[in-house]
């Protein structure tokens, strides 16, 4: 096997994962970038995107301070920094993302000066009912800025088309990754002193159109692979129970209406036309309540924007131009005139929120191995993957510095290269494909949006037999086809983890957030006793559950925090 | 309906931007008539990606039409009403 050797290495090249090379390179002496697709245009915000969204706004006129989250913080509310929740999120984790917040747009507007307004300002939309604000961009090509400013860092070297497949490990210690080209079928060790996982958020998990794999709201390159990888090297993950739900205007682009305030943002009415959301407060819990109008039988639902303030929909109108500018083509399909007409939405389920477990300097777990992005439990979104890539990056590199020479491990290559290769030897092998379908289909009729345990049960039992019965049975008959095997092999096990783990949460949370769910129609009610993670791991080649509680502030970043306060106050 | 992006030949230059950009690797490359092939309709996620990257306007990206429709299927199932005065 062809060995690579760098001090770091990142597996994903998105947002978190540029981020994170963009960081490590400051101080690491080499560092290698592994990216599934290209690095100009891989991840979820390769299509564009329209708002970043900040909880702290530096010089940014009435923006809130890093002191403001910081009584947030000590008061256990929401500090709501881009996607942030009442609990069950880690306070270190958001104190350094409210610290890190305006260094990170800095950084951003070194490589996409689009991100201001031709006059030089910002486009700010405050939501007074969220701890945070957004800025509206120009950014349809934010990720192509970003990509070709990375390709130009001389100590990253980065492999496109290469899949990032298991960990390198040894003693319990993480060295570095296996990679696949996914165009050449190679399998290369890429060995490093610190390796950082920002694969992204785990996808393609339930059926959202029948009729289609890939029709998801989230980039179908994001499989989980990050999350998959780091459960079989042994790490702990959380968060497998709870899904994200999201509303979409046509399939994928979902976010095309952004975040406006609730009297500023497009009405959303159901079939018969009514109000959806008829109160500020609920605004926040607004996806859980459009979901009950479909589970009532009032669905289609639809925004109407007849009566948005003219300069609210300027900003959406513009908005729509670089948040997957594709959108406004699909609209003029249809003949919708948003301005005019009813415009369907529909709920989708983007995803889950299983993450690697780490600590605010993206720590995980395991030794030499750091997370950042959607593949850790900190904050989600664009805003998110700078602040955790870039931390991941910073402390990956750091440890690199003092840690020893990586090696590699002879047995783990033979066998994984074997596994990898495995499907190209299977003459008509079942179609991965077909597989992910057959999988996501049980999620969604076994699982779905309200959970019952018998059902789950059941839908895992079912899961666990498909596994067993197909996976050894899939084949391909290219490089490509071997991706999707390798995709399809962590589909499976990320499925087991998050319905075993939403078999265990006997309680229904963030039913009043929306976006992230776990309904339980046995359990309807939120339980304070279970104000704590899940904790999944493979111990013995078995999967196992606990629980953790939630961190509290650590001194340390109290520490850091007074004084980073103390010099801004200066 | 599968509706793949289509690639005007008439314009297509051979480039070959759609076939390094696509981020599903949906294009293979035809090495003998040097221009792209959309050869994995099944993996298209309908990104835009090619039709934004080719620099002369031969790649067409349309929406499938089963997806005009806009009613949610399987995942919330209609249920009368769930147990919502209880939850949260």
């Amino acid at each position: 096997m062809k060995v690579q050797r760098s001090d770091v290495l990142i597996v994903g090249g998105g947002i978190a994962g540029c981020f994170a090379a963009l960081a490590a390179s400051k101080t690491a002496g080499t560092v290698t970038l592994l990216e599934k697709s290209t690095v100009r245009r891989g991840g979820a915000v390769g299509p564009g995107m329209d708002q970043i969204m900040l909880g702290i706004g530096g010089p940014v006129p009435g923006a809130p301070s890093l002191e403001d989250a910081y009584k947030r913080t000590l008061a256990d509310e929401v500090t709501g920094n881009v996607a942030s929740f009442s609990s069950l999120v880690d306070p270190n984790i958001e104190m350094y993302n409210a610290r890190d917040s305006y260094d990170r747009l800095l950084d951003w507007e070194r490589f996409e000066p689009k991100i201001r307004e031709e006059d030089g300002g910002y486009s700010v939309t405050f939501i007074p009912e969220r701890f945070f604000f957004t800025l509206n961009v120009r950014g349809a090509n934010l990720k192509v800025r970003l990509g070709e400013g990375i390709l130009r860092i001389p100590n990253v070297s980065v492999v496109e088309r290469t899949m990032g497949v298991d960990l390198i490990t040894s003693g319990g210690r993480v060295f570095g990754a296996f990679g696949l080209n996914t165009r050449t079928g190679e399998v290369t060790a890429y060995l490093a002193k610190a390796t950082v996982l920002t694969s992204g958020i785990a996808a393609r998990q339930y059926i959202e159109t029948p009729e289609s794999l890939f029709m998801t709201w989230h980039c179908p390159n994001n499989v989980g692979d990050g999350q998959a990888m780091a459960y079989r090297a042994g790490a702990e993950l959380i968060n497998a129970e709870f899904g994200f739900l999201d509303y979409a205007s046509c399939r994928e682009g979902g976010g095309v209406f952004g975040l406006h305030p609730f009297d500023r943002m497009p009405i959303i009415k159901n079939r018969l036309g009514e109000r959806v959301i008829k109160r500020r407060e609920d605004h926040e819990r607004r996806v859980y309540l459009m979901a009950r109008e479909v589970a009532e039988g009032r669905a289609p639902l639809y925004f109407d924007c007849s009566e948005m303030p003219e300069e609210e929909f300027k900003i959406l109108d513009r908005n729509l131009d670089h948040e997957y500018p594709i959108t406004r083509k699909w609209f003029r399909q249809r003949g919708i005139d948003i301005r005019k007409d009813l415009v369907p939405i529909q709920l989708v389920p983007a995803g889950l929120y299983l993450s690697v477990l780490s600590d605010e300097n993206g720590a995980t777990s395991l030794g030499g191995l750091y997370a950042g992005g959607d593949t850790m439990a900190g904050e989600g979104s664009l805003a998110g993957a700078t602040l955790t890539g870039y931390r991941a990056g910073t402390s990956a590199a750091l440890y690199s510095r003092r840690a020893e020479k990586p090696e590699l491990n002879d047995v783990q290559a033979t066998e994984l290269e074997e596994l990898v290769k495995a499907p190209l030897e299977r003459d008509g092998g079942y179609d991965p494909i077909d597989l992910e379908e057959a999988v996501r289909g049980i999620k969604t009729d076994y699982v779905g949006f309200y959970k019952t345990e018998g059902l789950m049960r059941k839908g895992v039992d079912l899961i666990t037999r498909l596994s067993e019965t197909y996976l050894p049975r899939i084949g391909a008959s290219d490089p490509h086809g071997l991706m999707r095997c390798a995709e399809v092999r962590s589909l499976l096990e990320i499925s087991e983890m998050h319905i075993r783990a939403s078999i265990e949460r006997r309680e229904t949370r963030f039913a009043r957030m929306g976006m992230m769910h776990h309904i339980r129609l046995d359990y309807p009610e939120r339980d304070r006793a279970w104000r704590k993670w899940i904790v999944v791991r493979r111990r013995e080649g078995e999967m196992s559950l606990s629980t953790r509680d939630i961190p509290h502030l650590k001194g340390s970043v109290r520490e850091n925090i007074d004084a980073e306060i103390a010099r801004r106050r200066r | 309906m599968r509706i793949p992006p289509k690639v005007d030949y008439s314009k297509c230059t051979g480039c070959g931007a759609c076939y390094r950009e696509c981020p599903c690797d949906c294009y293979t490359w035809n090495e003998a008539k040097a221009r792209p092939i959309m050869s994995r309709p099944k993996e298209c996620w309908h990104c835009g990606i090619c039709e934004f990257e080719c620099p002369v306007n031969a790649v067409d990206v349309a929406l499938p039409p089963q997806s005009w429709t806009e009613i949610n299927k399987r995942f919330i199932v209609p249920m009368g009403r769930p147990p919502q005065e209880r939850i949260g």
